[in-house]
């Protein structure tokens, strides 16, 4: 807490003289578990931050996921530059309430944007990302037969906003197709000797803006199912977002990550809040 | 078997979403029909939110000096002129092009964004409903690709 305290000091105080805002309110997404701009659990093919083309933005995200069974930290940092470019790295640590699971994950991903301009384009905003996740400690993954711990993930990412959406609203949607044989984000490393094929998935996002500073939306997320006996499930949120300018964005959402590692039903929260500067 | 369920099951969830898409660019019927003229107040309306306008923008430093050289009394009656037609209301704008009025004065992705802002604070000062705004908003956005980068 006191962490969080000290960083959301630090955004205002740079953010007073380094901002970079030369984009609307809320066009950033808010920081995703992954690292890089989207809604939460997936990524998103916006940039983060309020960075243009002439300008260079830097993103701080904190996110804590508290389900049943499991806790996940991700602490990260990302850089956008020139409205065509993100980098993001962050940490993922990941728990169980017992205590004997503690694996931490070191992800690096870049995210470019191929074409378009998701606010005022007629066609969607095509963004390509790569992300390379790195387990620290491998051992759970080994013992449950994975055949890597570490790997890279491909996504194809589409989002577009509509500014007079239904009912006079604003709303994004955001769609990626992702290429990946992680078991469980990689924290349970990736493939196993029986089945190392990667997998297209699906994952898709929508959201509604109740006004300038609030959004609320829906994320899904399709998930490999690689590891015989161990079920792997496809992940659902809900979630409300609060911009309370353009340094500063709160994300708070409900979870329903399904059945993880044996433990049926993890349903839980996610908290993550985002500094821009 | 399982694999082929797997697929079917995939496109499928793509397509629902595919057709969303669909569906949000055609759902004029799920907009409001009511006159924007008069959402946004007639006449009087316009001319209230034209003025907090420019207010905002005197207090922009990033936009300001762009608006050093221009008339401000022209700009507000071609500004009023402008929102009053766009909005379906009994006016005809007389003024120059956007192609035309921006010509020369390298107007970037952040100056128009902040304009932007400027908007918004405006329709936001006189309280305007955030659906109207949109409404708005939405009419003024294609015109970006006619001032940036002139």
């Amino acid at each position: 807490m006191t962490r969080l305290l000290i960083i959301i000091i630090l955004i205002f105080q740079v953010s007073v003289n380094y901002a970079e805002n030369g984009k609307l309110l809320a066009t950033s997404g808010v920081g995703s578990i992954e690292g890089g701009s989207g809604g939460g659990l997936i990524p998103w093919a916006i940039l983060g931050g309020y960075a243009t083309q002439d300008e260079v933005g830097f993103n701080a995200t904190m996110s804590e996921v508290n389900v049943k069974d499991y806790s996940l930290s991700s602490h990260g940092l990302s850089v956008s530059a020139y409205d065509r470019i993100e980098v993001s790295f962050n940490q993922i640590r990941f728990e169980n309430n017992t205590g004997e699971v503690d694996i931490k994950q070191n992800i690096s991903a870049i995210k470019a944007r191929i074409y378009g301009d998701a606010l005022y384009g007629f066609w969607p905003q095509v963004s390509i990302g790569f992300q390379h996740k790195t387990l620290l400690d491998k051992a759970v993954a080994t013992s449950l037969g994975a055949k890597n711990t570490d790997g890279t993930d491909i996504y194809l990412s589409a989002a577009k906003v509509w500014l007079n959406g239904p009912f006079n609203r604003t709303v994004l949607l955001n769609s990626n197709i992702r290429y990946s044989k992680a078991n469980q984000l990689g924290l349970l490393g990736y493939g196993t000797s029986a089945n190392n094929n990667a997998e297209f998935l699906l994952e898709v996002a929508a959201v509604a803006f109740i006004n300038r500073r609030i959004a609320i939306g829906m994320e899904y997320r399709q998930k490999p199912d690689n590891i015989n006996g161990i079920k792997e499930d496809d992940w659902q949120d809900v979630f409300i977002a609060y911009f309370p300018s353009k340094s500063l964005s709160l994300t708070l959402a409900y979870l329903q990550l399904g059945e993880i590692a044996t433990k049926k039903d993890q349903s839980g929260t996610y908290f993550s809040i985002q500094g821009s500067f | 078997m399982n694999e082929l369920k797997k697929i079917s099951i995939k496109i499928s969830r793509l397509s629902i979403f595919i057709l969303l898409i669909v569906t949000i660019n055609g759902c004029s019927s799920l907009t409001s029909n009511e006159r924007l003229f008069d959402q946004l107040g007639g006449q009087a309306g316009i001319e209230l939110l034209t003025d907090k306008f420019i207010e905002e923008i005197q207090y922009d430093k990033d936009v300001m000096p762009y608006f050093l050289k221009t008339d401000v009394s022209r700009f507000r009656q071609k500004f009023v002129e402008q929102i009053c037609m766009l909005s379906n209301g009994p006016c005809q704008y007389t003024g120059d092009s956007m192609e035309d009025v921006h010509s020369g004065m390298e107007i970037n992705q952040r100056h128009f964004n902040a304009i932007v802002d400027d908007l918004i604070m405006a329709m936001e000062s006189i309280n305007l409903p955030v659906t109207t705004q949109n409404r708005l908003l939405n009419l003024l956005a294609p015109m970006r690709k006619q001032i940036i980068y002139r």
